[in-house]
Parts: structure tokens; sequence; C-alpha cells
């Protein structure tokens, strides 16, 4: 069975996100968590550009792409920012750790 | 079997490995290095589909931008002698396992035609288009920009101290 590069890059899609899935799921870390949800995100680009491949002539799921990198781009600054204000309040990064909403009296 | 099929099963297994490895690295900065490589290859694959500026932007926004912000971010908050792994990493590996199962299935009743491909796009094409037919988004994805740099700048600013 020989599959066309269109279907590998699909499947390869489907393997990030879940890799990406379950980094954000196992790992104990915030900035591990950051990183899963890069590769979740880049997973569905690559969905985007095999099934652009189904309309020659149309160009949205390339443009669709542009704009999720801009997306991306927006979460890792404002989640860089919140990981750095939660680790100096906490004094860790560990998400489980986290549980007070308030400073303790 | 041409030129693209091969580059394309090339960066996929490059891709796919260095995503794998993200699992079993012991420290974070590891993973950064493997995020950028996996990276990387995806965007040797957008080229091998015809998308040179969106390699491109990956490149440039992906190296430059988010490399540096996690980077960053390590070196202020990670610690040694971290526990990295959770206590149920089976558990979240048969889920991982299940959802790749369950997307390999409906991937498997697809079948794309082999033959088509992506047309080229040049650059000139792509800066009228950005400000006709996708003026909306264009111009959203502006404010959503601002809107995030003045939101994490209020974040991680201490306003005790003022």
């Amino acid at each position: 069975m020989i599959i066309t590069p269109a279907e590998t890059i699909l499947y390869l899609g489907a393997f990030l996100f879940c890799v990406g899935f379950v980094v954000v799921i196992s790992r104990r870390n915030l900035i591990m968590m950051l990183i899963g949800l890069e590769l979740m995100l880049n997973a569905a680009n690559l969905n985007l550009v095999a099934f652009n491949t189904l309309y020659p002539t149309s160009f949205d799921g390339r443009f669709f792409i542009l704009f999720i990198i801009v997306v991306a781009v927006c979460e890792a600054a404002v989640g860089i920012a919140l990981v750095l204000r939660v680790y100096h309040f906490y004094k860790t990064s560990l998400p489980d750790e986290i549980r007070d909403l308030k400073e303790k009296a | 079997m041409n030129a693209i099929a091969i580059i394309t099963y090339l960066f996929a297994i490059v891709a796919a490995i260095s995503a794998v490895t993200i699992l079993f690295v012991k420290e974070v900065f590891h993973a950064a290095i493997l995020l950028i490589i996996c990276l990387l290859c995806v965007a040797g694959i957008f080229i091998a589909f015809n998308s040179e500026f969106l390699a491109v932007v990956q490149l440039i926004v992906y190296a430059g931008g988010v490399l540096l912000l996690i980077i960053f971010g390590i070196m202020l908050t990670v610690r040694d002698n971290q526990q990295l792994l959770s206590n149920n990493k089976i558990l979240s590996a048969l889920i991982g396992f299940a959802l790749f199962s369950v997307m390999v299935y409906s991937l498997t009743e697809l079948s794309l035609p082999a033959d088509a491909g992506n047309p080229p796009i040049e650059p000139e094409k792509i800066g009228v288009l950005l400000m006709t037919q996708y003026a909306i988004p264009f111009e959203l994805s502006g404010v959503l920009l601002l809107v995030s740099l003045i939101g994490a700048i209020m974040v991680s600013t201490n306003k005790t101290q003022s």
C-alpha cells in the first residue's frame, strides 16, 4: 500500500496532535504544557495544508494557517507572562501545587 | 517516487521522531530544542507543498519568537531536580493511543486524490489577497496581537510596587 504525500502529512498531523495532547496531560510543568500546545496547533496546520490539495484553485487553507500562527504566537506570549506571574506568586512551576487563589494569611 | 514525496517522507519521519522524544526527555530545555526541530520539519513540509511563504513565516515566528519566549521562560522558572512526569503516565499514554487510533481509523476511510497538489502562490498575490479577500481576518489578527501584547504586559507587571 502506497500512501501519497498528502495522506502522509494527515497521519503525521494526527500523530503530532496525540503526542502534544499526551505532553499536555502527563508532564508536570507549565512550560512543557505550552510546548504541547504548540505541537497541537502545528498538527492543525498540517491538516489544513493536506486538505488544501483537494481544492487547487483556492488559497483558503493556507491563509488560515497564517492566522493560526498569529493566534499561536499570542497564546505563547500571554502564556509565558502568566507562567512568570504564577511562578513569582507561588514560587513553583508545577501545576499540581498551585491550589490557592489567595495568599495565605 | 518524485522529489516532493521523498522530501515529505523524510521531514515527516524526523518530525515524528523528535515529537516522540519530547515525551521522554528529562530536561525542559531539551524539549524546547526538540520542539523547534519538529517545527522546522513542518516548515520543510510546507515548502514541499508549494507554500514557501508559510515556511518562511514559520521559521521567523517559531525559531525567532516562540523559541526565544520558551527558553526565556525556562531560564526564569525551572529549577533542577524536578520530577517532570506525572504519576499516571500509563493512563495518559493510553488516552493518547486511543485518540490516535480513532484518528487513524477515520483517516483510512478517506481517500485523497494522488495527483492533486497545491498551486504555487507568489508573495505579490499574497499581499493583494490579504488586503482584499482576507482583509477582515487580517485586521482582526492585528487587533488580537495588540490586545495580547497589552495583556501580557498587564499580567507580568507587579502592581503592588506602584
